[in-house]
């Protein structure tokens, strides 16, 4: 039995179903992030459990229905996309607020906030304003200001999204980091697999205001329930019917309806059981990547920076099966 | 069942507002009509009508549309002008010159009304161009308050004018004019419209102005109900004009907000530097001296000859303000007036602010479902209807109906600041709306998963944004109230006066010291309520004067 439990939550607008039926669980200690395009329905789901959305269904904490409760007393934190900050506040009043809310002895709150600031990696910026500070600092004081309500969860809107890309990996890491370091049980919301990769534990998939897939992060991987979530997972194509057979005898496995591959499952190599011939080339910094026209169809492939191959170069290609994905058959639906 | 839960939620949470609207402005309105429609007990529709086809009331009616149509295209073509120089462009002592032109809104009819007496009547510096007792003194006084609706709306549009667009057209090869014809101007369209809108029907409903200056050769749709219930004691006439005026109102009212329903320009400002004053901007600058030449004149003419006494100067005027004037003209002294209005004043504006807190909650509160947004809106527009019934109508309905049982009000010293609160409400709510719209709900959210109660989440979120609009709109109450002449003369008791009131009856009463005593007061009053004004403005809250 897991620490958070959803069941069959449904948020409407005007008779238009935003979310229909949801089911979520999460284990205490865990994070589990919710991932769909945008307008699927994810940050809908997310304001729901938090409270903040009229909703029909249950949300359950430990066993106890807390459907009824209003958000203040639901002890559960969110953090906006956008931060949110009170403007009007420096940065520790803003840390400090929840605390100051449950009367916490000043001095306590001198000290919390300072180790929450620590723990952000923002020590120093006390006393600063939030328009001063940059997007990514804004998160993280926004971060330390919901780990200050100490929640029994600590829901994430898009934490990252608002930021570049450079900036959200790293802040990815970091968030993962301080959510262990915590053992903070979170639920994230984004559309980003990598983010999702970076942070989570366990994976829901939404799609058009349901849950389509859910389990632990690397089952979901393994085995997408369907080629669209495959494909939003970040495998590059999907192959069905003879070309994912000729793909999977290639790598001495049995036929199966459809195949997810990622770009890195097919390497150049002299002895590969696949042969085709070059489309295009492209130089990226780790790689080169191809579109190589096979019996199969056309795939992407990618090559060591040091192989020669130009469009229209005749290539062999190894199959690395960890890095693909045999999909239940697509017309099951 | 959740929105019926909500509509519910609503319906208790705007029940208060409502029946203080219902008591004090439906009320009344609707008593005073009544009269008119009903003749000798039984309803009489086709009299009404037949009060519409009368000449005196149709050259009334004709008389309202073109001087309010007049004075609307002279306050845009002035107000335009001076909005840009003030909100786009930077010179030495320009908040000096926005301070002048800004003012004349809050002040008194009765005082601008005895200014432009002074200024162009028959002693006056400028009697020689027989403005005295003509439309045209009408409409300069229309325009001398409302040019400065047309600054306040336009400008804060203007200030925050995305340039961009209007660079872009520069880039492609537009002129400066161009730029203005297809990309400024059609951007201002709504908050133009919204202000012309609001003028007219200020111009419309103006009582004080049209009654000191046009005497009773001329007489607008206000000033006749004032001289057909008050003089004439036919109600019928004046419950028609009545209807009239109030229909009008609500249509101009609707076109008011649908204008309004593009982007308040008050929410998503963009910062825009000042640009340096260049010749280009000469037609501008000349326009502007024009208006300041009409802001400035009478009250200066006013404040100098209160300070004239028999052919030099002297305070003599000033110091009579403790008597109660020459040949008995009032029954107290008239520092007795200032302090009686100050203290109406004082309750009016609370009164005014709790209402119009209330409303503009109830109004800006995040709505769920269509049902839920209609109620919002409706409500919305309901409170703004004592912005455009008249004044006397009002206070004329109040005699009649708060002043006998069930509800004898007559003499409770509360009648005349409510009334004065329902007049400043419109004015209240349409300040603190746009700041309450301003606020992302995500912050309050923020909050409530912070642990906040609703209560908390107010504190912290709403007061730091609302706590200078607030103040900012207590000014405009208060100055407001201060200088309401309209529906306080009908409730006003001779013994307890207020200032505007005390006015009035002086200049009606013959003798020297009675009416340097009004120039006095004037000067008083005028100074009190530009004082409040300034104040307001150096709060610098973006919204005020958002119709």
């Amino acid at each position: 039995m897991g620490a958070l439990a959803v069941r069959d939550l449904s948020v409407c607008y005007d008779a238009v179903p935003a979310v229909s039926g949801a089911d979520l669980d999460l284990e205490a200690g865990r994070v589990l992030a919710v991932l769909g395009p945008s307008g699927c329905g994810k940050s809908t789901l997310l304001r729901a459990v938090a409270g903040l959305e009229p909703a029909q269904g249950r949300v359950t904490w430990e066993g106890a229905d807390v459907s009824s409760m209003p958000a203040h007393r639901r002890g559960f934190a969110l953090m906006f996309q956008d931060g949110q900050l009170f403007p009007q506040l420096s940065v520790a009043r803003n840390v400090g607020y929840p605390l100051r809310i449950r009367r916490t002895p000043r001095v306590e709150v001198a000290g919390r906030v300072a180790g929450l600031l620590d723990l952000v990696g923002l020590a120093g910026f006390g006393e600063r304003l939030p328009s001063t500070l940059s997007g990514g600092e804004r998160q993280r004081v926004a971060l330390a200001r919901a780990l200050a309500a100490s929640p029994r969860l600590l829901l994430l809107d898009e934490p990252l999204s608002a930021l570049d890309a450079g900036l959200r990996q790293r802040l990815a890491e970091d968030l993962r980091r301080i959510l262990v370091e915590a053992g903070t049980t979170a639920v994230m919301v984004t559309h980003d697999h990598e983010e999702a990769f970076a942070v989570a534990d366990d994976l829901a998939v939404m799609r058009a205001g349901r849950i389509v897939q859910a389990g632990p992060i690397a089952d979901v991987w393994r085995r997408p329930a369907d080629p669209e979530t495959a494909l939003f997972l970040g495998y590059a194509r999907v192959l069905e019917g003879p070309a994912a057979a000729e793909l999977l005898a290639a790598a001495g496995l049995p036929a199966a309806p459809a195949l997810a591959v990622r770009r890195s499952a097919l390497t150049v190599a002299d002895d590969g059981p696949l042969h085709g011939e070059v489309t295009d080339v492209r130089t990226t910094p780790g790689q080169l990547r191809l579109v190589v026209r096979t019996g199969a169809g056309e795939l992407d492939a990618v090559a060591a920076l040091d192989r020669r191959a130009a469009p229209g170069d005749v290539v062999r290609l190894r199959v690395d099966l960890t890095r693909t994905a045999v999909l239940p058959s697509p017309h099951r639906s | 069942m959740n929105q019926t839960r909500r509509l519910a939620a609503l319906a208790a949470t705007a029940l208060v507002p409502l029946l203080v609207l219902g008591v004090f402005f439906g009320l009344p309105v609707a008593g005073m009509v009544g009269r008119g429609f009903v003749q000798h007990g039984r309803l009489d529709a086709g009299g009404v009508l037949d009060v519409l086809a009368r000449p005196e009331i149709r050259r009334a009616v004709w008389f309202t549309v073109w001087t309010s149509s007049v004075a609307t295209v002279l306050s845009c073509a002035l107000g335009l002008p001076a909005a840009y120089l003030l909100h786009r462009v930077a010179f030495p002592g320009r908040a000096a010159l926005r301070a002048v032109l800004v003012v004349p809104f809050v002040l008194p009819t009765v005082v601008v009304g005895v200014a432009f007496e002074l200024l162009i009547g028959a002693q006056g510096p400028l009697a020689s161009l027989g403005l005295d007792g003509t439309p045209a003194a009408i409409v300069a006084g229309m325009v001398f308050f409302n040019a400065s609706v047309v600054i306040r709306v336009v400008g804060g549009a203007w200030e925050s004018l995305d340039p961009r667009p209007g660079e872009a057209a520069a880039a492609l090869g537009a002129s400066p004019r161009q730029v203005l014809r297809d990309v400024t101007l059609p951007a201002l369209r709504p908050a133009v419209v919204s202000a012309a809108t609001v003028v007219f029907l200020f111009c419309a409903t103006a009582f004080g102005i049209v009654l000191t200056l046009g005497g009773l050769r001329y007489s607008s749709v206000e000033t006749q109900i004032y001289l057909l219930t008050n003089d004439l004691l036919d109600l019928q006439g004046a419950a028609a004009l009545s209807v009239l005026q109030l229909l009008v109102v609500t249509v101009l009212l609707l076109a008011a907000a649908r204008a309004r329903r593009t982007p308040d320009p008050a929410v998503a400002r963009v910062r825009v530097r000042r640009r340096r004053l260049r010749r280009a901007d000469l037609p501008a600058v000349a326009v502007t001296l024009v208006l300041l030449l009409l802001v400035v004149g009478p009250l200066a003419s006013l404040v100098v000859a209160s300070l004239r006494v028999d052919g030099s100067w002297g305070l003599a005027d000033y110091r009579a303000l403790q008597t109660p004037g020459a040949h008995q003209a009032l029954l107290v002294p008239v520092t007795d007036a200032v302090v009686n209005s100050l203290r109406i004043a004082v309750d009016a504006t609370w009164m005014s602010l709790l209402l119009g807190l209330a409303v503009a909650t109830i109004v800006t509160r995040r709505s769920r479902s269509r049902a839920e947004r209609r109620a919002r809106a409706l409500l919305d527009g309901l409170f703004m209807l004592p912005l455009g019934v008249s004044a006397v109508t009002l206070g004329f309905g109040f005699l009649i109906t708060l002043g006998r049982p069930p509800l004898d009000l007559r003499d409770s010293p509360a009648l005349i600041p409510v009334a004065q609160a329902l007049v400043a409400l419109p004015l209240v709510v349409r300040v603190l709306v746009p700041v309450l719209v301003g606020i992302d709900d995500r912050l309050r959210q923020a909050a409530a998963t912070l642990g906040a109660s609703p209560a908390r989440a107010l504190l912290v979120v709403d007061l730091p944004a609302i706590w200078k609009p607030l103040l900012a709109a207590a000014g405009f109450a208060f100055a407001c109230s201060l200088g309401e002449f309209g529906a306080t003369s009908f409730l006003v008791q001779d013994d307890r006066p207020t200032l505007p009131v005390v006015i009035y009856r002086l200049i009606g009463h013959p003798g020297d010291l009675n009416y340097g005593m009004a120039l006095a007061a004037s000067v008083v009053l005028g100074a009190t309520t530009a004082l409040v004004m300034l104040v307001v403005e150096r709060l610098r809250v973006p919204s005020v004067g958002t119709f």
